[in-house]
């Protein structure tokens, strides 16, 4: 095998042939996840290309990457220095972290006594996408705990070093009733990199997500699910240089009273690809929600963004926006954009909107008359224009 | 000192005005004319504006304005405060001051904390609102708000030449109070200093006793050092000027 390679279309078959270690392959986690697994078994005949999510999203460039499977670990030139958990290929290690903080957040892996891993099954049921692939190839699934009532800020290191260029995470992020959290993300990723994660935010508490998502020649797949309860807030913000191939992915269910905030900023160049996908959905009264995403594609970049928001029947008094906004600098970059609304009473304020421009000519001139040369006013526009003024 | 020789601004191959021979030496200067004939488009025109197309000669200080880049003008000396200043989501007064200074080289980093401190001083004397150097670049600002930056601007750049298109609007009467202090304060700093102001607000030339008073007509300018013509205009119109 050291010599093999392959391709995202052809994982199935080395997944059904168990020529690579995964989730189902493993008596024990079968016997503890053993329910969700079997509902992701049939997602082995997806033919994932051809799914109607992926239409808009540039996905020859992720399908067609070959993964090299090789004993040599890749070098990670600049591990994240102040990373309090580092998570490698299902595997986390804790550092920095002393004892007093500890009590705050537990981490748990398939090993863990008490992990209870079988009460998150019914998060994990397939989404028919890339990510019940990314499911069944996890070797370890990894919980996250916060307790209840307690303050924390965490910082957590995505990091690729798998022996076969091929990683796949599935994380369960669980926050306690009340607690307030912050949780700084950084993926540092190497070749591809499958990412499932659940935020589970329970009843009154309070998580803040810093995603950074470093440039580099990957292809980056995040699914994100996020289960908040009555009471809650959640707020996202995404950023990044874009990778080779990058999708972020957001299923958002808010209940009674919830406020949810997901703010993006990409800074495209090259050929790199950033795909932004997010469903929220109201699903109980007065709740609110912010989506903002902004991306800025130079050179032969690819953007698309495809943002759904679904208000169901009950949930009425709900206050809803999401606005995304492009800069194209350049004739050869692409920018696709498709928001949407399904409200199902009219008892609601829903806005949505995107825009795709160029940069200003009055404001490049405003800030030259100050003295500013033509490049570096650019450079402050496209600044500006990333940056979001409504506080995290 | 700003000269213009046979100046004539062009948009879209309309003439604008044309022939205009000005000579601004040091002092205050006040730039009137009927409206349309083009009174911010000469400001626009001399700062390097893409939209204006420019015929003629300029000199900013003996050297060739027309030659130099936008940014260029400004670093040589000229500054231009906008009727309508542009605003600018996500870049703060602040960092926008910060970032203007940064680009001139004999700008250190500590002269820039210096003159960050400055900018906080001025908006404390415009009576701006506490933290309004953390505002957005002309958002959701007042039309006033709007104008003291562009004064507090000016200030700090500190330039030679100085063409203010009504500073005055927006502005209540501390606020003009308050303007003219610090107009007469940015020219007792340095005596070659040139200041034009495009205004018809007679209590702003009152206070500011200008040197010229400089009428714009489609043909051409005429400048006249008797300021009792300013007067006139206001209470007669530019009908016997034109």
């Amino acid at each position: 095998m050291s010599n093999a390679t392959y391709n995202l279309k052809q994982l199935p078959i080395l997944l059904k042939k168990g020529l690579r270690r995964n989730i189902s392959s493993d008596r024990f986690k079968r016997g503890v996840l053993e329910y969700s697994v079997n509902e992701h078994l049939p997602s082995l005949d997806l033919k994932y290309a051809k799914l109607p999510i992926y239409k808009k999203m540039d996905v020859a460039k992720l399908f067609d990457r070959e993964i090299f499977i090789h004993d040599d670990k890749p070098i990670i030139d600049d591990p994240y220095p102040e990373a309090d958990i580092i998570i490698d290929e299902g595997h986390a290690t804790e550092v920095n972290m002393p004892w007093r903080e500890k009590q705050k957040v537990s981490v748990h892996d398939i090993y863990s006594q008490r992990n209870n891993f079988d009460k998150y099954q019914n998060y994990f049921l397939p989404k028919q996408r890339l990510s019940d692939l990314c499911y069944l190839n996890t070797v370890n699934p990894l919980l996250i705990k916060f307790s209840s009532n307690r303050d924390a800020i965490r910082t957590i290191q995505y990091i690729g070093t798998g022996k076969d260029n091929l990683n796949c995470n599935t994380i369960i992020v669980d926050v306690g009733p009340n607690a307030n959290i912050e949780i700084r993300e950084s993926f540092n990723t190497t070749n591809i990199y499958l990412t499932n994660i659940h935020y589970i935010v329970r009843k009154g508490a309070k998580l803040t997500v810093l995603r950074d998502i470093q440039t580099s020649n990957s292809s980056t797949i995040i699914d994100s699910t996020v289960t908040q309860y009555p009471n809650s807030d959640f707020k996202m913000a995404v950023y990044g240089g874009g990778n080779k191939y990058t999708q972020n992915l957001f299923d958002i269910y808010s209940y009674k009273n919830c406020y949810t905030s997901v703010q993006g900023a990409f800074d495209l160049t090259n050929d790199n690809s950033n795909n932004f996908y997010i469903n929220m959905n109201h699903l109980a009264k007065n709740s609110s929600s912010d989506i903002d995403i902004k991306n800025v594609v130079d050179d032969a970049s690819f953007t698309s963004f495809y943002g759904k928001i679904f208000i169901s029947k009950d949930a009425t008094d709900v206050d809803a926006q999401m606005y995304n906004k492009n800069l194209q600098l350049s004739k050869d970059a692409t920018v696709i954009t498709e928001p949407t609304l399904d409200i199902n009473n009219k008892e609601v304020q829903c806005k949505h909107g995107c825009t795709v421009s160029n940069l200003n000519k009055d404001d490049l001139y405003y800030l030259q008359s100050r003295g500013v040369n033509t490049q570096d006013a650019e450079d402050i526009l496209v600044s500006s224009f990333l940056k979001n003024e409504r506080t995290i | 000192m700003l000269v213009t020789q046979e100046l004539t601004v062009k948009v879209d191959n309309k003439i604008i005005f044309d022939n205009v021979n000005l000579d601004f030496g040091p002092g205050i200067h006040i730039l009137m004319g009927p409206n349309g004939v083009g009174k911010s488009t000469f400001g626009h025109a001399l700062m390097g504006n893409p939209n204006y197309n420019v015929e003629g000669a300029v000199e900013l200080n003996g050297k060739d304005l027309l030659a130099m880049e936008t940014h260029e003008r400004a670093n040589a000396g000229l500054f231009l405060g906008f009727q309508t200043p542009t605003p600018i989501e996500g870049l703060s007064n602040m960092q926008f001051v910060k970032q203007f200074m940064g680009t001139r080289q004999d700008v250190g980093i500590s002269e820039i904390q210096k003159l960050l401190m400055e900018y906080k001083s001025h908006a404390e004397d415009f009576k701006l609102p506490a933290g309004f150097e953390r505002k957005q670049l002309n958002v959701e600002a007042s039309g006033g708000e709007k104008k003291k930056s562009e004064i507090i601007q000016m200030l700090i750049s500190n330039p030679t030449v100085a063409i203010l298109d009504e500073p005055d609007s927006g502005l209540d009467i501390d606020a003009i109070n308050e303007l003219t202090l610090k107009l007469k304060g940015f020219m007792q700093s340095d005596p070659n200093k040139v200041l034009i102001i495009i205004t018809h607000y007679e209590k702003l030339i009152e206070k500011l006793s200008p040197d010229t008073v400089t009428i714009l007509r489609k043909d051409g300018a005429t400048t006249y050092e008797d300021i009792t013509v300013a007067y006139d205009i206001l209470e007669n119109g530019f009908a016997e000027y034109e």
